[in-house]
């Protein structure tokens, strides 16, 4: 055991001798290239089934598209981001990428090794190994194998440049990072982190990986909760040393924390999340800008100085929040509605492509919301950092034609009540109202909340209702009924948030069926009408301390 | 303590059977008891996905406390103290309105509702009307609630049928002893 350690240590200081100077040039989008590689991965993350191979061609990606987009997994059909499967033959018919498929690790070792200055070897008995070798993969231009591949990689020449078998059974996760950070950390970027999180136990579904590795960045899925011990104060210390304008991308691990608890410590920091961990092809696809001549417009039916009066009627508007790529614009019932999606300004940034897929693919009835930069909670961020991330936001608004702001924040998720914790202060509504002035207007929650202003023409509305996927039809038009009977004014503005879940067909089913037939509007016309008629109370949350 | 329970017994038949207002007291109550929803057979309470109930009561006083869970992490309940007169009317603090959580409708008003039971066929029904404030996007609305506790004829099913001044539709919660 000590003798493998030190041949561990040796090769890895060895190789890091070797460490190229090459920097991503990744979130830079440029022209497309005119081929690319094609390379399947199986529909198996199970460490013991299909994960150590598919970590292999992950890993190759990294490396082969740290400076151009030269390799794009193909995903089955089932990966969490399904809206992106059209994108490979988008890039093929728009941006006249041709692909050619490698359907082995062996063809593409045999076609793409060249990126690859050798391997490293993750452990099967120890999970958070695989972690290490994704980051050490960046560092060290290697690919990354577990044992029954060793054999593969050195047919194609390769040396190991870093052996993690046996260096880390029996450790915690905290103890692994922590020996990650000694060995690495100096030599990782400080733009991008890689929380690889998800899924957790037997599987791992590292779609970000080559992002990661691409970036040079550290990977980890330290818990963001005090549990276990120890791992919340190296995950603060982490963020404390990314760069103020740093990304975090993944997703946070099921097993160790929540959701909110996760970005609110992240928010705490001023830094954005672009999740998931399953984000397919972040690599290729940032480095791939909009085709030549194209410009993204949106579906606009009113600017901000528009003027509209409402009528004496319920305002029904439907927005799929969940940032594009996991709902229902695929299906064939879009653009038979107003619908709204959360399109942020990010993904410009990060899926040019699929952004430019989806507008070509827009009907006059989808509008495209914008927001941050990334996913924050507004009442964590800090007080200084707030300005400059609504910067940002306003800057790349325009360039998108999106005029509507979304908000969620999650802060108050630690905070034991059982209803309004998607509501924000009063602190947060000022800063919006001060720093982005320009916009239509807001919108906020996730679950339904009560936060209701309008100054300066700019409505700032919350959902009333969340339709989850699963609630009974007849529950949810009864739900809706209700509420038109709880605000018994008209207009009264019904702002829901459909789960991305749910299916078009299913909420034009709901709509169809309530008692009181609402004028289903676009979200920017929603707003322009509640900025017409304040039938609503102005209304924040308590104010609430920060949580972390 | 087989002489106290006869008596007892034989005190809260003759309620019953003088349809008297008053409930008997616990050990002879026929809903006391520690109860828990079958969600097969309820309305959906998602995203709560269990509920208890404990009912109690002493003298003409019942109450029933709710406990809601959802998941490890959420949890709520509500106490509900009733006079069984048939003409009291209890004031009762409520903190948060738990029973439509997807329109987050608020508590509004001064924070309480105002409660008012009768026992009816019996002592095999418990009837409770409840009016209170719910706080919405346009402001406070007063909403009336009509609840009927029925005990199944072998007394291990409690069925919960509630009736809201803006809902059309009934909401039945059927719960078995736990």
């Amino acid at each position: 055991m000590k003798t493998l350690s030190k041949l561990t240590a040796v090769l890895i200081l060895a190789a890091l001798a070797l460490v190229p100077v090459l920097r991503a040039t990744v979130l830079h989008p440029g022209p497309a290239p005119k081929e690319a590689w094609l390379v399947p991965v199986k529909d198996n993350w199970e460490i013991s089934g299909a994960l150590p191979e598919n970590a292999l061609l992950l890993s190759l990606q990294g490396l082969a598209n740290t400076d151009a987009p030269r390799v794009y997994i193909e995903y089955p059909e089932a990966w969490h981001f399904h809206d992106f499967i059209p994108l490979k033959d988008f890039y093929a018919t728009r941006y006249g990428i041709k692909f050619t498929r490698l359907t082995t690790p062996d063809a593409a070792l045999t076609n793409l090794g060249s990126f690859a200055k050798g391997y490293v070897v993750w452990d099967r008995k120890a999970r958070a190994s695989l972690n290490v070798a994704f980051t050490a993969a960046g560092i060290l231009r290697a690919v990354v194998v577990d044992e029954s591949l060793i054999s593969l990689a050195e047919k194609h020449g390769f040396k190991c440049r870093a052996d993690f078998r046996g260096l880390f059974v029996g450790q915690t996760d905290l103890q692994v990072y922590q020996w990650a950070y000694d060995r690495f950390w100096k030599d990782c970027s400080r733009d991008f982190i890689i929380w690889m999180g998800g899924v957790a136990g037997t599987q791992m579904e590292p779609g970000v990986a080559d992002f990661g590795i691409a970036t040079h960045a550290f990977f980890t899925d330290l818990s963001a909760n005090g549990k276990p011990d120890g791992e919340l104060a190296f995950h603060k210390k982490l963020l404390s040393e990314l760069k103020p304008s740093a990304w975090i991308l993944g997703w946070h691990s099921y097993a160790k924390d929540k959701e909110g608890e996760w970005v609110t410590l992240t928010s705490g920091y001023g830094l954005k999340v672009i999740g998931l961990n399953s984000l397919p092809n972040s690599s290729f696809m940032s480095q791939v800008g909009f085709s030549p001549g194209f410009k993204l417009t949106n579906s606009n039916h009113v600017t901000r100085d528009t003027k509209l009066t409402a009528a004496p009627k319920v305002y029904l508007c439907l927005v799929q929040s969940d940032s594009m790529g996991i709902g229902a614009w695929t299906e064939p019932e879009r653009g038979q509605i107003p619908y709204n999606w959360d399109v942020g300004i990010d993904g410009g940034i990060w899926y040019p492509s699929a952004i430019e897929m989806w507008a070509k693919d827009k009907t006059p009835n989808d509008y495209f919301n914008g927001g941050q930069s990334g996913y924050m909670y507004p009442a964590a961020i800090p007080e200084d950092r707030f300005p400059g991330l609504m910067k940002e936001m306003n800057d790349l608004m325009p360039q998108f034609d999106e005029h509507v702001i979304s908000i969620m924040d999650h802060t108050r998720r630690g905070v034991p009540v059982p209803i309004g914790y998607f509501d924000v202060p009063k602190r947060t509504v000022d800063q919006y109202y001060k720093y982005v002035p320009d916009a239509i207007g807001f919108i906020n929650g996730y679950a339904a909340a009560h936060t209701y202003d309008l100054r300066n023409g700019q409505a700032f509305m919350s959902y009333d209702y969340y339709l989850d996927e699963n609630r009974p039809e007849a529950d949810a038009v009864a739900d809706l009924d209700e509420l038109m009977r709880l605000n018994p004014q008209r207009p009264y503005y019904l702002l829901v948030h459909v789960r991305e879940s749910n299916s078009i067909k299913r909420v034009m089913g709901i709509v169809k069926k309530l008692a009181e037939p609402p004028e289903v509007v676009p979200v920017d016309t929603f707003l322009k009408l509640a900025a017409s008629n304040k039938t609503y109370e102005t209304h924040y949350s308590d104010e609430f301390p920060n949580t972390e | 303590m087989k002489t106290r329970s006869i008596v007892q017994l034989c005190a809260g038949l003759a309620l019953l059977v003088c349809g008297g207002f008053a409930a008997p007291e616990n050990s002879v109550l026929p809903l006391a008891g520690n109860w828990k929803l079958d969600p097969a057979r309820s309305s959906q309470i998602k995203p709560w996905t269990s509920e208890r109930l404990a009912i109690s009561a002493k003298g003409d006083t019942t109450k029933i406390h709710r406990f809601l869970s959802w998941g490890s992490e959420r949890k709520a309940d509500d106490l509900t103290t009733v006079r069984t007169d048939g003409v009291t009317v209890t004031s009762v603090p409520v903190t948060y309105w738990l029973d439509t959580w997807y329109n987050n409708t608020y508590i509004g008003g001064d924070g309480t509702k105002r409660v008012r039971g009768e026992w009816l066929d019996g002592g095999r029904i418990l009837k409770i009307e409840t009016t209170l404030m719910l706080k919405s996007q346009q402001g406070d609305v007063p909403v009336h609630l009509y609840d009927e506790y029925r005990l199944s004829p072998d007394g291990r099913i409690l069925t919960l049928f509630e009736l809201r001044s803006t809902r059309d539709q009934v909401l039945t919660f059927v719960f078995t002893r736990n």
